[in-house]
């Protein structure tokens, strides 16, 4: 209800600077009400990294997510596979309006290392995937339109784009939202000399508690040949992680 | 009419006589679809354009039923290579494992001597960012973006080298010292005396699509022009293997826009000089110019062939094929007419005259070509076939349609001149051939010394075979190539991968230290000329050093296992693993680890960047590194590989194939001299004119110690051919006239008096056509006109002044056999009759 209120706010708010009428802000703030709200989460993420002649190399993490006031979120993603770097880990302090933060436990090195970087175009963990890509959907840093509609196999989906605020690897993004469940489906990216470089597919939408979620995520690069597929099991919300759980200290804990 | 006792030559003139039209018509429908095809080729070459462009802007936009023409110019450097080769074969498997990109340079300047300044850093910090819109670009490296990874107490800061500009001058002097004390930023993006930077673009091309290098390189080249110009400090220079691929086809394309027009305007001019006729000099030069154009619009239009920088040089190829033929041809029509034939049945006996030498001549000339095809370096082989289909193409048409086109223009012939006798023919050869009678045994010994010495200086000739010295010392890509190598880096990657055995063994501390001693091996031999070694045990030793706040003692590969307080065991594989998961967890938008260490992590890649050496060198350095690898760790399976070396090979490939290449040729043209003139006698002589100054000019590259390049391999096999031309004509022509009766002596001047005047003729055209070369800006063409000019200069020499002295001092008459000058006149008599 309140999340309904608050749509309508900024709707309206939106109306007057938006070409679109605010339409396209007004679906992906209803996109993002019907993913969010499940409080904590813990999920194991199988990643499979497939380069252009078709050889894939499988990389394992579990990641711990605590939602907070305004997508101020903690995450944790600890590394299970392969050996060598079990147990390395990554805490993330989302900032939507600013910097994030973020820590590095090797624990080989047995020391938590502050990392500032400003870097938000570059590859996740080796992957297809930017950074941008996993954390950078803030709903404010990016400006959204949307400039049609298309059917997605049989689905019909709304077109928006959406331009980043920030400085990013994309001109824009080109997005597939179901009007039906208003999910994510497809999202095109566009890079700064004008080409369709990724296209990412969203799929295995499930219903949790009252959250949407995407337990199977592609990233194909288009220009290397080069694909990522992120496969999700194990997801459990409200688990009753605490923000003491995305401490320092708590980063050297394996939780697997 | 025709009876079986007329020879077959003047039934064949009639012939082209009675049906002159018929041959002017099948020759022009010939051309008509010969040209349709080419404009077809282009036709669907410039759609193929289009359909690429659209895809680069969106890769999902694929039309299953597009099929990928191949290029119409392929500057790759893989055409070189028999796809059998093992060292291309080997490298496109590193290739493969690593990655296939190309590099652009951008380097920057500082005309005052100092980039560090507020105005010069903006200006590059605006370009990098806009270099990101460069077509296939995949990813900028500069000094503004750089990684910069560094330690503040226990925090790990990685930012871009440059940001907040503009800085304080103290920040401006601590930014400058930063960058020149970096192990990384000093090695790649800075001078030692911070008067240059670069700008490294890697750009990914779609295969077989050679535009994509011309779109990225002329989008850089705006780029630089607007965002670059911000601070008029700052000067560029473009280099890296885009640039060399594109200077391939805008070299060629600017040589046969400007060198080939050139050369025709030229010949059109010599031939106008000396003809004096307006037709005898437009028909000629439209057979030339339809014989140059055939092969190319054959192939390249109709069989979907690529053109090469070598197979574009057929062109200057057959003009020197084409024009000599004609001008047998032009010289002795005129003769027939100047003696008052008319002009049909002129044009009859210079068919008639001039079918069997210029048979033999096509003949000779194209067996030399179509043996190129098996000659194993694929863009030979293609030059092969379309100089050997131009000549036939020449020979028919200079034997069919040049007296067809002749029968049909109204003719003015002129009086004969001044120092010639009644029938026109020139004095000067019974002076010259006395001469050379008082002197034939000096002659002949003094040449056969020559010969020997210059055998023995064939040894001695020294071959380079690097790309960048393919273009000329002033030209601007060659200019910038060494620019950048003498300011910043090497531009000749030398690449290793080295095998570690298994998967994921590359994470060893042995291994890595293994990896580590290479490169200090390689860097500790300044003869080696590499400016420096790069690999990720690199990235390993600056990570260990960051992560242990930035001590210098920790500038190493972690190497022991220790074991801690608790008493767990902490082990430097592992450590070595975590510190290569933070640096992909750090790396820039476009950057992965995979054109460094292959996906199973069983592998990594050493890559040495040489300054611009000879190819010869090149090689030995390759093969004492790689001896040196089979001593000391063989276990690793790496080898010296990179395009610079494949190039460098491809001469090692090239010269004994076109060594026996030229055996091959000379043992044919001998059985075909042999069968022409049914004499052995006569088979040999002829020869010695045609070997004699090609032994001459390889032996002068061996005595001057010039550089010879790929062209060095051309040059026998061009002039080969040409120079058996006129020894074909001068042969059968003496042949004819000793057949006759007519002494020796006296045979060489009337062969002089009648044929010298063409030999001349067309080894001046040719000499004047092919100096024009020399004023490309491609060394390879170049070092073909010199060397070609050379040969048929001394071609000249031999034909008036070798072969006649052989032929005296040799080719002695059978005792007591005098000709009477009756049985010569009688001779001419039958000739005569003959004619009419």
């Amino acid at each position: 209800m309140l999340t309904r209120l608050l749509t309508g706010i900024l709707l309206l708010c939106a109306a007057a600077q938006a070409a679109d009428g605010g339409e396209g802000r007004a679906i992906h703030v209803k996109y993002d009400s019907c993913r969010h709200g499940f409080g904590d989460e813990t999920v194991t993420v199988n990643m499979f990294l497939i380069n252009a002649n078709g050889d894939t190399t499988t990389r394992r993490v579990k990641t711990l997510i605590l939602e907070r006031k305004e997508s101020f979120d903690y995450s944790l993603i600890q590394f299970m596979d392969p050996p060598d770097v079990r147990g390395a880990g990554l805490l993330t302090y989302q900032n939507p309006r600013g910097e994030d933060q973020q820590w590095l436990y090797l624990p080989e090195l047995r020391r938590v290392k502050v990392i500032s970087s400003q870097n938000k175009s570059g590859s996740f963990m080796g992957s297809e995937f930017a950074y941008e890509d996993i954390t950078g959907n803030s709903l404010d840093k990016f400006e959204y339109r949307k400039i049609g509609e298309a059917d997605l196999e049989g689905m019909p989906c709304h077109l928006i784009e959406k331009k980043p605020l920030f400085t990013s690897g994309y001109v824009r993004v080109k997005e597939w939202i179901d009007k039906e469940k208003c999910l994510l489906r497809r999202a095109e990216m566009i890079d700064r000399k004008g080409s369709l470089l990724k296209v990412e597919l969203d799929e295995d939408w499930r219903l949790y508690g009252n959250t949407w979620k995407s337990d199977r995520l592609t990233m194909i690069n288009l220009q290397t040949g080069k694909k990522t597929v992120l496969v999700f099991s194990d997801r459990k919300h409200r688990v009753g992680l605490k923000e003491g759980d995305f401490t320092q200290p708590s980063m050297q804990r394996v939780r697997f | 009419m025709d009876s079986s006792k007329t020879p077959f030559a003047r039934r064949f003139g009639r012939f082209v006589l009675r049906y002159r039209w018929l041959v002017i018509a099948v020759n022009a429908l010939l051309l008509a679809w010969i040209f349709s095809a080419m404009g077809r080729r282009v036709e669907v070459y410039q759609a193929h354009v289009a359909y690429m462009r659209q895809l680069r802007d969106n890769p999902l936009a694929v039309d299953p039923a597009h099929k990928t023409p191949p290029p119409l110019f392929n500057g790759d450097y893989h055409i070189w290579f028999d796809k059998k080769d093992p060292l291309l074969a080997d490298n496109d498997r590193f290739e493969k494992i690593f990655a296939k990109e190309d590099i652009l340079i951008v380097a920057a300047t500082s005309k005052s001597g100092e980039i560090f300044t507020n105005a010069n850093l903006a200006a590059l910090r605006a370009l990098t960012d806009s270099l990101w819109s460069v077509p296939y670009v995949s990813r900028v490296d500069g000094l503004a973006n750089f990684n910069y990874t560094y330690s503040q107490g226990d925090d790990l800061r990685v930012e871009d080298f440059l940001t907040g500009i503009p800085y304080t001058p103290a920040a401006l002097s601590e930014k400058r010292a930063t960058a020149l004390s970096d192990s990384v930023v000093s090695k790649f993006f800075v001078s030692k005396d911070a008067a240059v930077t670069q700008i490294m673009l890697r750009v990914i091309a779609p295969p077989d699509f050679p535009e994509a290098h011309a779109e990225a390189r002329a989008r850089a080249e705006a780029l630089l022009a607007s965002v670059g110009a911000a601070s008029p400090d700052l000067e560029y220079k473009l280099g890296g293997t885009v640039m060399l691929n594109t200077a391939f086809s805008e070299f060629a394309e600017r040589d046969s826009k400007k060198l080939v027009p050139f050369m025709f305007l030229f010949i059109i001019a010599v031939l106008a000089f000396l003809l004096r006729s307006f037709w005898a000099t437009a028909i000629p030069v439209g057979i030339l110019f339809t014989s140059i154009l055939f092969p190319i619009c054959l192939f390249v239009g109709a069989f979907g062939f690529s053109l090469t920088n070598v197979n574009v040089t057929s062109m200057q190829i057959l003009v020197s094929v084409a024009i000599a033929d004609s001008v047998h041809m032009l010289t002795i029509f005129f003769q027939q007419l100047r003696a008052g034939h008319s002009r049909e049945e002129a044009v009859i006996a210079t068919v008639e005259k001039n079918l069997v030498p210029c048979f033999v001549t096509w003949f000779n000339t194209a067996v030399g070509f179509y043996t190129l095809i098996w000659q194993g370096i694929p863009p030979f082989a293609d030059l092969g076939l379309f100089a050997g289909t131009g000549t036939l193409y020449a020979f028919l048409a200079t034997i069919a349609t040049l007296p067809a086109l002749l029968s049909f223009i109204p003719w003015k012939v002129k009086p004969a001149k001044a120092g010639t006798d009644s029938k026109g023919l020139p004095q000067w050869p019974i002076a010259l051939v006395d001469w050379v009678d008082a002197h034939k045994k000096a002659i002949c010994y003094s040449s056969l010394g020559l010969t020997l010495a210059s055998i023995a200086l064939i040894f001695v000739i020294r071959v380079d075979n690097n790309s960048v010295h393919y273009f000329g010392k002033h030209t601007s890509f060659r200019k910038s190539a060494e620019y950048i190598d003498a300011r910043i880096s090497g531009t000749m990657p030398f690449e290793y991968g080295f095998s570690a055995g298994e998967a994921n063994g590359i994470y060893s501390p042995a291994f890595l230290k293994k990896v580590e001693r290479f490169q200090t091996y390689l860097a500790s031999h300044p003869d080696y000329h590499f400016t420096h070694v790069t690999s990720i045990v690199d990235v390993v030793k600056r990570l260990n050093q960051t992560m242990h706040g930035g001590d210098p003692g920790f500038y190493r590969i972690p190497d022991r296992d220790s074991v801690t307080a608790e008493g767990d065991t902490l082990l430097a594989r592992n450590l070595i693993a975590q510190y290569l998961l933070l640096y992909t967890l750090s790396l820039p938008q476009g950057m992965d680890l995979t054109n460094q260490i292959s996906l199973d992590n069983g592998r990594l890649r050493v890559t040495a960047f040489q300054t611009n050496l000879n190819s010869s060198r090149q090689l030995e350095i390759a093969k004492e590194i790689d001896a040196w690898i089979r001593a000391e760790m063989p276990e690793t399976e790496a080898r010296s590989l990179g395009a610079p070396l494949i190039f460098a090979n491809l001469m090692g490939i090239a010269i004994p194939g076109m060594i026996l290449n030229l055996i091959g040729d000379f043992a044919i043209i001998t059985l075909i001299l042999l069968v022409t003139f049914r004499s052995f006698k006569s088979g040999i002589v002829s020869l010695i004119p045609n070997v004699w100054p090609i032994f001459i000019v390889y032996g002068i590259m061996g005595l001057s110690q010039y550089m010879v390049n790929l062209s060095v391999t051309l040059v026998g096999i061009i002039t080969l051919g040409i120079a058996v031309d006129d020894t074909v004509h001068f042969m059968l022509h003496y042949n004819a006239l000793v057949r006759a009766g007519e002494p020796r002596k006296s045979a060489i001047v009337k062969t002089l008096q009648e044929e010298g005047t063409a030999i001349i003729f067309t080894s001046l055209i040719l000499i004047a056509g092919f100096s024009v070369l020399m004023l490309s800006e491609f060394a390879i063409n170049v070092d073909l006109g010199m060397w070609c000019t050379s040969v048929w200069a001394l071609a000249l020499l031999a034909e008036f002044i070798l072969l006649p002295a052989t032929l005296l001092y040799f080719d002695k008459p059978a005792p007591g056999t005098p000709a009477p000058l009756a049985q010569l006149n009688t001779a001419k008599a039958a000739a005569a009759q003959t004619a009419h």
